[in-house]
């Protein structure tokens, strides 16, 4: 009845980024906006996947390979950085972090 | 085996500066891990390396003139005018900033290692990002370069600005980085291309009109991420808070080597990738262009924190430079004269800086400026040569790049952006002098004390205040560099 194309993928990885990058913007919690940017990575790694099924290149799916090396290195930093904040004053809200403004 | 290797194109010579960084740090990884050196012999070994990296450079060059434009690496490293010049600009960022970050290092308490580790770990990410061909590989030397950034910016982990400037870069330099690859991803999925070339042969092979919108959108993403990572507007939001709340040692090699390296990159796109559409991004760089020298203007006119300050105007002068790449090459040739003469602005007057406040310190009020010329005259001079060269006063660089952009655009018969351009350089005078007339001419009672200026500073600070004086008299050097960078696109 349905047959499932490219183009599902490639919506699904659409949706995907944009739910990512309104989180983003609405959320106040680093660590949600941590999650928000590896969702967002993750649907590249969609499109990428989906584009190189679809065109029968190896291209695409070692592209895949390499933003998860980098997703990988992002939650390290990133994640070492909350925790040092977090020590300082007990909460993860980006809400506190308004020493500097001007 | 020989040709296997010249089939594929494996040349370790072109990524020389990467890897000659890549080993300096493991050297002085496996110095602090394994036998206690003294803290001097770190700085001889990071110096030496930045020297050997110099050296890998210069190689480069010879490569160049043998056989010019070439892919390396199955297309994924390129040697062309813009890595050099981009090679060159870097290693010059590191040379120049390398006596205020040593200095920072070695006063931050046990990370003196994993601060210079950072600092040339993110230079050779950027070194791998302005030689990139392929997007993949632009996108893994962006990310490397960026990420040690955002580390370097949180180092001074005692400070709260400083562990915030760190959480406020982290979070919107990985939304950029996202919007970057996604960008990527939409051009290898409409075109099936994810290459600097491959892209402009694909547009001219399907016709400027039929390019489709996917691919159109993904440009402009690509686009977007690299000029979230030189702070245009309106993606400017995370540079004053990051510059103030950096280590004031750090943010002038930062905030340096990060425009340097992608403004080579949108450089070459512009050259390269877009020159068959550049018209159908006339809009968005010129709505870009407007947007950020008039944002950054009046941001910065009721600034009270002078590194804020010089962030705002770094946005005016991403405008400026944004302004030439984005309509045709000569205009490439007088934004990269713009991007050189004010990179070294930008480190001068971070050098400044951190002398004036200590090396770890993060606010740094003008009001703290008054009375320095009565006891520190070398200081206050260079500091006004400085400000005044990224204001545009005439006899520095600053006039004489503001100029050459300014008659490009004019030819360009870009009217509307001329205008916008020349009434925010008359504007900018206004804030560029104020930290001039606080620190040289207003009355005070609490003057500053004589600072201790160090040999290499003062030689380091003159140089660069030399050359800006050097680059608004005699400009036909650098122009002719320039000019030789772009004749190749036109």
């Amino acid at each position: 009845m349905f047959e499932v194309t490219t183009d599902w993928y490639l919506t699904l990885s659409a949706i995907l980024f944009s739910i990512g990058f309104f989180g983003m913007m609405i959320r106040k919690n680093a660590l949600i906006m941590f999650m928000c940017i590896e969702l967002m990575l993750n649907a590249v790694n969609l499109t990428f996947i989906s584009a190189s099924k679809h065109f029968g290149q190896i291209d695409g799916q070692i592209a895949v390979f390499f933003v998860l090396v980098v997703a990988a290195a992002e939650v390290v930093v990133g994640l070492a950085i909350i925790v040092s904040i977090f020590r300082k004053q007990s909460s993860a809200s980006v809400d506190v972090l308004n020493v500097s403004r001007g | 085996m020989n040709g296997i290797s010249e089939i594929l194109g494996i040349n370790f010579v072109v990524i020389g500066p990467t890897l000659a960084l890549l080993f300096t740090t493991l050297v002085l990884l496996f110095c602090t891990i394994t036998i206690s050196t003294p803290v001097y012999v770190k700085k001889y070994i990071s110096f030496v390396g930045i020297l050997i990296t110099l050296f890998t450079i210069f190689l480069k060059f010879g490569l160049f003139a043998r056989d010019g434009i070439t892919s390396y690496f199955s297309e994924k490293i390129l040697l062309d005018e813009f890595s050099l010049v981009g090679n060159v600009l870097i290693g010059l960022v590191l040379l120049l900033t390398f006596n205020s970050f040593w200095k920072t290092s070695e006063v931050i308490d046990n990370k003196t290692t994993e601060a210079l580790i950072l600092i040339l770990m993110s230079a050779s990410g950027f070194l791998l990002m302005v030689d990139a061909e392929n997007f993949i590989m632009l996108f893994i030397g962006l990310e490397i370069g960026s990420i040690s950034l955002y580390a370097l910016a949180g180092l001074n982990r005692g400070d709260q600005l400083s562990n915030e400037a760190s959480l406020k870069y982290f979070l919107l330099g990985s939304l950029a980085s996202c919007i970057l690859i996604y960008g990527v991803a939409l051009l290898y999925v409409s075109l099936s291309i994810s290459g600097v070339y491959e892209t402009s042969i694909a547009i001219s092979f399907i016709g400027p009109d039929n390019v489709p919108l996917t691919s159109l959108i993904g440009l402009i993403m690509i686009l977007v991420g690299l000029l979230f990572k030189v702070a245009a507007a309106p993606f400017q939001a995370w540079a004053p808070d990051v510059y103030q709340g950096s280590p004031t040692g750090y943010v002038g090699y930062m905030a340096a080597v990060a425009k340097a390296s992608s403004f080579i990159v949108l450089a070459r796109l512009s050259a390269i990738s877009l020159r068959f559409i550049l018209d159908k991004f006339d809009l968005f760089f010129t709505a870009i262009v407007i947007l950020s020298v008039l944002a950054g203007a009046l941001f910065a006119t009721n600034q009270t924190d002078i590194k804020r300050l010089i962030a705002y105007s770094g946005v005016i002068q991403s405008g400026f430079i944004l302004s030439g790449i984005s309509f045709g090459v000569y205009g490439i040739s007088a934004s990269i004269f713009y991007l050189i003469t004010y990179i070294i602005q930008l480190i001068g007057v971070f050098t400044v800086f951190s002398i004036i406040s200590g090396q770890l310190s993060s606010d740094f009020k003008i009001s703290n400026l008054s009375g320095l010329f009565k006891e520190n005259k070398f200081l206050t001079v260079t500091f006004s040569i400085f400000m005044l060269g990224i204001a545009g006063l005439p006899l520095t660089s600053g006039f004489v790049s503001k100029f050459i952009l300014i008659t490009n655009l004019w030819s360009y018969e870009k009217y509307l952006i001329v205008t916008v351009l020349m009434l925010t350089t008359v504007a900018g005078f206004y804030f560029y002098l104020r930290p001039i007339w606080v620190a040289a001419i207003e009355k005070t009672d609490n003057s500053i004390g004589k600072i201790k200026i160090s040999i290499s500073d003062k030689v380091l600070l003159g140089f660069m205040a030399a050359l800006t004086i050097y680059f608004g008299l005699l400009p036909n050097t650098l122009v002719n560099i320039t000019r030789w960078m772009v004749e190749n696109y036109l």
